[in-house]
């Protein structure tokens, strides 16, 4: 009876998550079936014995809409650069406002909080006229510039840094460590969870954006895998063409997958390993 | 920007001019920033890159740089920020219902004397509904291009199979609701083929306005008129209203995006839906597509246009603009038009297209092809073609979308539109009474 309810108690939490797994599933089995499946037979109903009738045309068509391989080169160059800058940004300024002492802190720190409520897009205007003025549109530097002093970033750094043990600071510091030796081989090894959420954060945040890229890029050198993708969710106009719209949908969000797929072990398990005692 | 850095870069600019003077005699050829927006998926900017690589190697003096610029909303703000930042593209196509706004930030300007000059346009060709958004201080500011109208598709089997004359769809209200109940098939409760959809939209709501004898927008050139809460305004919702009410649409709010597909699919033996929808709508339909003029109400039949136009931009250099037009000129020239209106399905915009191949012996092929042509006698011009016109439209369509979802009145739902409405254009600078 009891060895009963444990199991029970076991099996129970998977079933749930199985559940509430099936249900985030569906529109990615969708997604999948509107792109290998014939729009007609998709839309005419009846079980969709999607492995029977499998179609590539729309992968076809969608592949020829838009120069993907030069825009995911783009995509890749613009995000893990962005993130690159970023890392160092974050960690200097957070370090900063968590550890050292300096007149204004509270101000600038107020300062970062409230570019946090400010909405990207409500300053799309006054960037572009920036980027008019530097010389940068249509550049990589031009589509990262915005994003370099991420308010959020800062923000997680700072707190998590402010939870570092005092002893650990001091104990460099009594060996004579200066303050980025300091960062470097005592905060920065024990704040990895931090700077790996804040990493996939930025990566998917900025894979898959559009309209800020979209507005300052002309050119296929630099233009990213969204603004392909553009071209094919357009249906202002007419109703959307499912087959093509999936595809592209696809040909966009994988390799991102495949990222969040392969980097959830390590994902977790460093969040385990930072645990401070 | 500050004026240091003004001067800096006129001091650069003189040194470059110098230095082109000095340094090289051979005439460069003059590049165009050419911004263009997609409102249909697919292919399209293929096909207008292809267009502009024919123009770039059958002119040597002027090179076009065609740049993508997504939807109309992302491409309008894109322009918007161009002219702002004093770097205006030179030639653009932005949607006829802007011409207000670019005038108003002083981005674009009036294309008479290149229409009266010597390589000048028949203007007088293209037709009448597609120029009504073109005009303002009876100045034309822009050349049509990718133009649309609103049609009524019927499938021509369930027309078949219920027993009506699948040549003769509805030619009036009362009729789509007549037929409409026809059409309508039920397995118990559940129905599984509506009777006709009408998608959820300002631009599908004007048309009915019109039919029931006063549009939603101004006719002339009045950049601060809406008319939303007239009774025939009014009239026009409760019918659409009623279509639900009588079991012939299916209840609450009906997407633009949903309607090809449950047309396709059979659960909607009739859509109301944009002419750029023709061609998917034949290629994916397992039965005989029909096309028709939208029916008509108490004032006759009647239709509103959309779509965007070209436009000049105002602050570059008098070459450029010059260059622009001889790019115009070219990409409407009644061949180039046509072929455009075949790839894309938007209605060719000028007679003489129709009357020259390719389009002429496509229109032979595809009959359904011509419905919208001939529909544009009923047409009148785009609504809302207004200071805040894209605010206008939300306004509009959740005033449409409360009354299919049956939250308010056509008349509640349509007086407070009128006033938020109102408010919209006081911002802008009207003067309402």
């Amino acid at each position: 009876m009891n060895a009963q309810k444990r199991k029970w108690r076991e099996i129970l939490p998977i079933l749930s998550l199985a559940f509430f797994g099936l249900i985030w599933l569906v529109p990615l089995f969708w997604t999948l079936a509107a792109a290998f499946v014939p729009t007609t037979e998709l839309l005419n109903g009846g079980p969709i014995v999607w492995l029977q009738s499998l179609h590539f045309g729309a992968f076809e068509e969608a592949w020829g809409v838009a120069p993907f391989p030069r825009f995911y080169l783009n995509t890749i160059i613009w995000v893990f650069g962005l993130l690159a800058i970023q890392l160092v940004t974050i960690s200097l300024a957070g370090f900063a406002l968590a550890r050292l002492d300096f007149r204004g802190k509270d101000q600038v720190f107020f300062l970062f909080l409230t570019q946090l409520m400010v909405p990207a897009t409500v300053l799309i205007l006054p960037n572009y006229q920036t980027l008019v003025a530097l010389g940068w549109l249509d550049t990589y530097q031009g589509m990262m510039a915005p994003y370099i002093a991420s308010a959020f970033g800062t923000f997680l750094m700072r707190q998590a840094f402010k939870q570092v043990p005092k002893e650990l600071e001091e104990a460099a510091r009594s060996d004579g460590a200066s303050w980025l030796q300091v960062l470097w081989h005592v905060f920065l090894p024990v704040t990895r969870a931090p700077l790996l959420a804040f990493s996939i954060v930025s990566i998917t945040y900025h894979w898959n954006e559009f309209l800020w890229p979209l507005l300052i890029t002309s050119s296929v050198e630099t233009r990213p895998l969204t603004v392909g993708l553009a071209l094919l969710v357009q249906s202002s106009e007419i109703g959307a063409q499912w087959d093509q719209l999936s595809a592209g949908t696809l040909i966009v969000a994988v390799p991102i997958l495949i990222l969040i797929a392969l980097v959830q072990k390590q994902f977790t398990n460093s969040f385990l390993s930072s645990g401070i005692k | 920007m500050s004026s240091k850095s003004m001067s800096f870069r006129l001091i650069v600019l003189l040194c470059s001019i110098l230095l082109l003077i000095g340094g090289t005699s051979a005439q460069e050829p003059i590049t165009l920033q050419f911004f263009y927006p997609v409102g249909v998926a697919g292919p399209l900017a293929q096909a207008i890159d292809s267009y502009v690589a024919e123009f770039n190697a059958t002119h040597d003096h002027i090179q076009v740089e065609p740049i993508f610029t997504g939807g109309y909303a992302e491409n309008m703000a894109r322009a918007t920020a161009a002219i702002l930042s004093g770097q205006p593209p030179d030639v653009a196509i932005l949607l006829g219902i802007d011409i207000y706004t670019l005038i108003q930030l002083e981005g674009i300007i009036p294309l008479d004397d290149y229409i009266a000059s010597e390589n000048g346009l028949d203007i007088d060709d293209f037709f009448e509904a597609f120029m009504a958004n073109n005009i303002a201080d009876d100045q034309v500011w822009s050349i049509p291009w990718q133009r649309s109208t609103p049609i009524l598709y019927y499938n021509k089997d369930a027309f078949a199979e219920v027993g009506l004359d699948p040549e003769t769809p509805p030619a009036t209200w009362d009729e789509l609701v007549e037929f409409g109940k026809q059409l309508v098939v039920s397995d118990g409760d559940n129905v599984t083929r509506w009777g006709v959809e009408v998608p959820t939209s300002f631009w599908i709501f004007a048309n009915f306005a019109i039919q029931a004898g006063q549009h939603i927008g101004s006719l002339g050139d009045d950049p601060c008129a809406v008319y939303l809460d007239t009774p025939e305004a009014i009239e026009a919702l409760a019918f659409l209203r009623r279509l639900q009410e009588e079991g012939v649409m299916p209840d609450g709010a009906n997407a633009w995006g949903t309607a090809p597909a449950d047309f396709i699919a059979g659960a909607a033996a009739m859509i109301y839906h944009s002419t750029g929808s023709l061609s998917t709508l034949l290629a994916n339909s397992p039965f005989e597509v029909g096309t028709a003029f939208m029916p008509a109400g108490e004032a006759g039949y009647g239709a509103n246009v959309g779509g965007g136009n070209y436009y000049i931009m105002k602050d570059i250099a008098p070459e450029r603009q010059d260059a622009a037009w001889e790019f115009i000129r070219w990409m409407v020239r009644p061949e180039q038009i046509g072929q455009w209106g075949i790839d894309s399905g938007y209605v060719a915009p000028r007679n003489a297209a129709w009357e020259v191949d390719p389009l002429m012996s496509y229109a032979a092929e595809v009959p359904q092809a011509s419905t919208a042509r001939f529909q544009l006698e009923y047409a009148v011009k785009e609504f809302p073609a207004t200071y805040g016109g894209q605010e206008i439209q939300v306004i509009t369509t959740q005033a449409i979308e409360a009354v299919n979802t049956g939250e308010q009145s056509p008349a509640d739902a349509l007086a407070a539109a009128q006033e938020r409405a109102n408010d919209v254009l006081t911002q802008n600078g009207c003067e309402l009474e």
